[in-house]
């Protein structure tokens, strides 16, 4: 018995060995590649005897925030869908269920359709994404007993609403304001200002989600299970929602409305093994900015130097992956 | 001890039970009897302080509970819901581990002490070579055993048991009945037990609660309270009393 129990902790142990050296590896991978292409040994050079050259520009003013910004993007992401797959004791919940995209979305369309720059356009989204927020939680709160299937059909009646006035604006908005949208829909990294906001606010909301590790595996059992163990459950479910919220707020505006990681990431950790949320909520972040780091890296330098949406490698990349997992479990 | 003072339970459009007082007492095991939908669940919600009734009050050793942390009463208060609303993806171990909580760290966990009691928990229920299989693949009987398990592990004075022996063969059922008997018997545990089972009312508990669905409700020593027409009245049907050496049964008379 205790036999057992060592070998779920060493294999947890490798798995997390594995991730984040998979996690440094993605960044190395982000700096090398692009329209220019940059040597293993050069990028190693330019960290350890940083000396201005065009390298050096190529690798710290565009590359590094670029490939930090996914980072930290791939890992609010990753943590909201874990958070919101236990809230809403839901395996389909990802980050954009409670409407936080198509908020977001909506707010930054509107601001291309006029023509708004990229700061005006990021406050826009973030307007939006908040707005959506408010509409969701005034409608389903109600303190002591939250009905969290409410709070799921909520988010996704609103966001079929706000998906209609997204297309609507797509279609009256000028031809050449169109394929921004687009890119901006499918996922965006290019417009990337500073992620250190981003890994400030992903490291702190991944501490309180390990200090709340316990409560959050006793929330998969239920409200009431939950609360006759000694769990605070209200004050608990509303953190939870507040926390999923943030991430995926501050990962819609650092990114765009990026999908499949939120909803997928917290599956294949489970999948390989991983269900205590003290161990599945940081593993998850990692894995999902992983992800969207060789993502962004491919969308850079697949078509270089026409750059793609980012959406579209990040469920190039991971559905091949989910499906194998998928499949190998019996 | 576990109270309840005038205590009056509603669902939208019915009354459950009116004016109820019961002092459930170290050391005697409890049956909520009634028929389906007479608030025996509700009873078992409001007792555990998971629910607040219409009017009246649960008190722990006099202190009321609504007063207490979730954690403070969960230490003392065990309870078996008749359903839970989640899944659990992690093994058998795991889950009833969880049923350590209260007495662990909320930041640090489990500690090794928790772990034995788990595998004591599992061992104590017939079910000690399930803990590294997942709980999802367990049968009916299996998951239910574990989840007594999982209300052992949390080692409370008061156990709030709804259904403990629904999915369970007749051996198993008799396993459980003999260990919460044991607990009650030996530690000064209180029980509180929804049951069914007819065949077992008789001869399990020491006093019991019969809901009437009307509103009405009767409690007391089983030999006062379990009598043929007292469930005849509370099931609607007509029963029959069968006495061996080992206590009354009931069974249909059809």
């Amino acid at each position: 018995m205790a036999g057992d129990h060592l070998v779920v902790v060493t294999r947890t142990a490798l798995l997390g060995f594995m991730l984040a050296a998979a996690s440094v590896a993605s960044l190395a991978t982000a700096l090398m590649f692009g329209s220019l292409p940059i040597g293993f040994t050069a990028v190693l050079d330019s960290i350890v005897f940083p000396a201005p050259g065009i390298i050096h520009d190529v690798i710290w003013n565009l590359r590094a925030p670029r490939a930090f910004a996914a980072f930290a993007c791939g890992g609010l992401l990753a943590l909201a869908g874990a958070l919101l797959q236990v809230l809403l004791r839901n395996a389909l919940a990802d980050p954009y269920v409670l409407g936080v995209s198509s908020g977001a979305s909506l707010g930054a369309l509107l601001a291309l359709s006029l023509g708004a720059g990229a700061a005006a356009m990021n406050l826009s989204a973030f307007g939006g994404a908040v707005a959506a927020l408010v509409v969701v939680f005034g409608l389903t709160y109600r303190s002591g007993d939250w009905n969290v299937y409410r709070l799921l059909l909520t988010g996704v009646v609103l966001s079929a609403g706000l998906s209609a006035l997204i297309s609507l604006t797509l279609v009256l908005a000028p031809d050449a304001q169109v394929k921004g949208m687009l890119f901006w829909l499918m996922g965006d990294l290019s417009q990337t200002t500073s992620a250190l906001p981003a890994w400030l606010i992903l490291g702190a909301l991944a501490a309180l989600g390990v200090a709340a590790s316990f409560q959050l595996d006793l929330l998969a059992l239920g409200d009431l299970k939950a609360r006759s163990l000694g769990v605070a459950v209200g004050p608990l479910q509303l953190g939870v929602f507040a926390a999923a919220a943030v991430a995926t707020v501050t990962a819609v505006v650092l990114g765009g409305a990026i999908g499949f990681i939120g909803l997928m990431a917290p599956h294949a950790i489970r999948l390989a093994g991983a269900t205590s949320h003290r161990i599945l909520l940081p593993l998850s972040a990692l894995l999902g900015g992983t992800v969207l780091t060789l993502a962004d890296t491919a969308a850079r330098t697949a078509w270089a130097p026409q750059q793609l949406p980012v959406g579209i490698f990040t469920a190039l990349l991971g559905v091949p992956a989910m499906l194998l997992l998928l499949s190998r479990q019996r | 001890m576990l109270s309840c003072t005038d205590l009056t339970l509603k669902v939208p459009g019915r009354e459950l039970c009116r004016g109820l007082s019961v002092a459930f007492e170290p050391g005697q095991a409890w049956a909520v009897l009634g028929r389906n939908g007479t608030g025996k669940s509700t009873l078992i919600h409001a007792l555990a302080g998971l629910a607040a009734p219409a009017a009246g009050e649960v008190a722990l050793d006099g202190v009321a509970l609504d007063t207490l942390s979730a954690r403070a009463r969960a230490r003392r208060l065990g309870v078996l819901l008749q359903m839970e609303s989640g899944t659990w993806w992690g093994t058998v171990l795991e889950y009833v581990l969880l049923g350590r909580f209260p007495h662990a760290s909320p930041l640090s966990g489990y500690s090794c002490e928790d772990i034995a009691h788990a595998h004591a928990a599992l061992g104590q229920v017939g079910t000690g070579d399930l803990a590294a299989r997942k709980l999802v693949t367990l049968s009916g009987g299996e998951r239910q055993r574990v989840r007594i398990a999982q209300i052992l592990a949390q080692q409370c004075g008061i156990v709030l048991l709804d259904e403990p022996l629904q999915h369970l063969d007749l051996a198993h059922q008799a396993q459980v009945l003999n260990l919460i008997g044991r607990e009650v018997r030996e530690r000064g545990q209180t029980a509180v037990m929804v049951l069914h089972e007819p065949l077992w009312i008789g001869r399990s508990c020491t006093h019991a609660v019969i809901l009437n669905g009307d509103g009405s409700a009767v409690a007391g020593p089983a030999a006062d309270v379990i009598t043929r027409e007292r469930l005849e009245h509370a099931y609607g049907c007509a029963l029959r009393e069968i006495g061996d050496g080992g206590g009354r049964s009931f069974v249909p008379d059809v």
